[in-house]
């Protein structure tokens, strides 16, 4: 199973992938030391972005999100990979500013296509995602 | 360490934020936002420092949107918020930025020309320069403009296009426009009803008034994501520009109706803290002559009143012996800060603003009631 996808910021990422139905604030809605979702009634709340591959439609709220994502990268928290469902810049900037692979793509495609937890390998030189073998 | 921030992580930036095909132009100065510590708190002062460690200079003229203190003045803030401001200030003057600290910098510290290409973050600002000076820049985010400040050039999108201004709707109001609160609440509603598109604005009755026009840019920046608004009679190049045919027409009542959104339904309590706020643009001189001039028909105000402006505004102001008087009556002159300053937070304070954009960030940011009236308004209400 190969899903292609549009690159936003290059590299290579594997990890078990996680998804979020529900866009992600990540100034107030992540805590900026631990990487944990702290937004109250978010259907993750209390579910780390450590080292998991994000699959999130978009962001929501304050720009400052970018600098929060290059937090959790310096402090070795941050998701290892981002997938979103749409062009976003607080998200974009925030992981092109913390080194972290991300790229754009059609979200029912990844759905359909792995399971939430499963480990998968984001390939964001060449632009798809693959199972992990 | 993988977080290294380089120069072609900025170029990143400029690409993310482009479809297809990548490509760039050259700009003559950046103008930085994102500098209150209450707005990027400590996630982007520890970003900035990193920053300012990694080396990296701007390569074009740049100047900062205001803080959250004005170091000067006798209204104090934590220690923490102060210290932390400070830290950011001094992060950004490393990387060789101009410490303007003024939402105007058009008026002095980054003066602009017609035509002339920039990268401009904030967004009264780049209304104006768009709008009222004929310069061009798109509505930069903080990330952006400082990655084009640091690169020396930026995505070559929006209005940097060949056809990136043109307008798409046409505006046209023919109530009146009595006084600035009226001219800001125009721009708000035609921001709600612009989205992305640039408009087109015919005022039948037109004031010509330039402090109108910059409430009414302030205003539509507040509330839509279009750069820029052609002017009608005012708009460097408006006569050459092709008239959009989808036609709008505004009514009074619409801008009423926002006014009672932004304002308290209740009148001001006894006893309840009131502070009337201005300079939301910051207060040029000719704003702080006139406010000056209109203070002199009374000995007294019944309310604090605190006004912002630059500090090139502010020299300006005290030289000229305008401030004294101004502060005989009681009147606070911030520098440096944004009205959203930092000892406001907590007061609970009820504010009466003439500005739309400060009534909507101060309501809903900082939660504070709020109500808009005009100077003259305010003059003649608590003025004794």
């Amino acid at each position: 199973m190969v899903v292609k996808v549009k690159i936003v910021n290059t590299g290579f990422a594997r990890g078990a992938l996680l998804i979020s139905q529900q866009p992600i604030s990540f100034f107030g809605g992540v805590d900026p030391l631990t990487g944990v979702i702290v937004e109250k009634n978010h259907p993750l709340e209390g579910v780390s972005l450590c080292r998991r591959i994000l699959a999130v439609p978009s962001s929501k709220g304050s720009t400052v999100g970018s600098y929060v994502i290059y937090g959790l990268a310096k402090r070795g928290v941050a998701p290892s990979g981002v997938i979103l469902g749409q062009r976003d810049s607080i998200i974009s900037a925030g992981a092109i500013l913390g080194g972290i692979p991300a790229v754009i793509a059609d979200m029912r495609r990844i759905l359909s296509s792995f399971k939430n937890g499963e480990t998968i390998i984001l390939d964001a030189k060449r632009g798809r995602i693959l199972r992990s073998t | 360490m993988k977080t290294r921030v380089t120069k072609r992580v900025f170029k990143r930036i400029l690409d993310s934020i482009q479809a297809g095909k990548k490509r760039y132009i050259k700009i003559s100065s950046a103008h930085l936002s994102g500098i209150s510590y209450l707005n990027i708190g400590d996630a982007g002062l520890e970003f900035l420092e990193d920053l300012s460690r990694s080396g990296l200079k701007f390569k074009v003229r740049t100047t900062i949107n205001p803080g959250c203190v004005d170091y000067n003045s006798n209204i104090k803030c934590d220690s923490e918020v102060m210290e932390k401001q400070e830290r950011i200030i001094r992060s950004l003057k490393n990387m060789g930025a101009i410490e303007s600290l003024t939402c105007t910098p058009y008026l002095f510290d980054n003066p602009l020309r017609k035509n002339q290409k920039t990268a401009w973050a904030e967004s009264s600002a780049v209304l104006y320069a768009n709008s009222i000076i004929g310069a061009s820049t798109n509505k930069e985010g903080s990330l952006t403009a400082l990655a084009s400040a640091i690169l020396g050039y930026t995505a070559r999108t929006g209005v940097h296009l060949r056809n990136g201004k043109k307008p798409r709707i046409l505006f046209e109001y023919n109530g009146e426009l009595k006084d600035e609160v009226d001219c800001g609440l125009l721009g708000y509603v035609m921001g709600m009803k612009a989205g992305a598109e640039i408009p087109y604005l015919r005022i039948k009755k037109s004031t010509g008034n330039i402090l109108c026009y910059k409430q009414l840019l302030a205003g539509f920046g507040t509330s839509g994501a279009a750069p820029m608004v052609w002017i009608e009679n005012l708009t460097p190049g408006f006569l050459r520009v092709k008239k959009p045919r989808r036609k709008i027409v505004i009514d009074r009542t619409e801008l009423e109706e926002q006014k009672r959104i932004l304002s308290e339904e209740a009148l001001p309590f006894q006893g309840e803290r009131r502070i009337f706020i201005t300079g939301c643009p910051h207060m040029s001189l000719e704003e702080i002559k006139s406010f000056h001039e209109t203070l002199r028909s009374i000995d007294r105000l019944s309310v604090e009143a605190w006004i912002f402006t630059s500090r090139n505004v502010y020299s300006e102001a005290f030289r000229k012996g305008l401030l004294t008087e101004l502060f005989e009556k009681g009147v606070r002159v911030f520098k440096d800060s944004c009205v959203m300053h930092c000892s406001l937070k907590k007061e609970g304070a009820h504010v009466i603003t003439n500005s739309v954009k400060a009534a909507y960030y101060l309501r809903g940011s900082f939660r504070l009631k709020t109500t808009l009236k005009s100077l003259k308004e305010f003059i003649k209400e608590y003025g004794g």
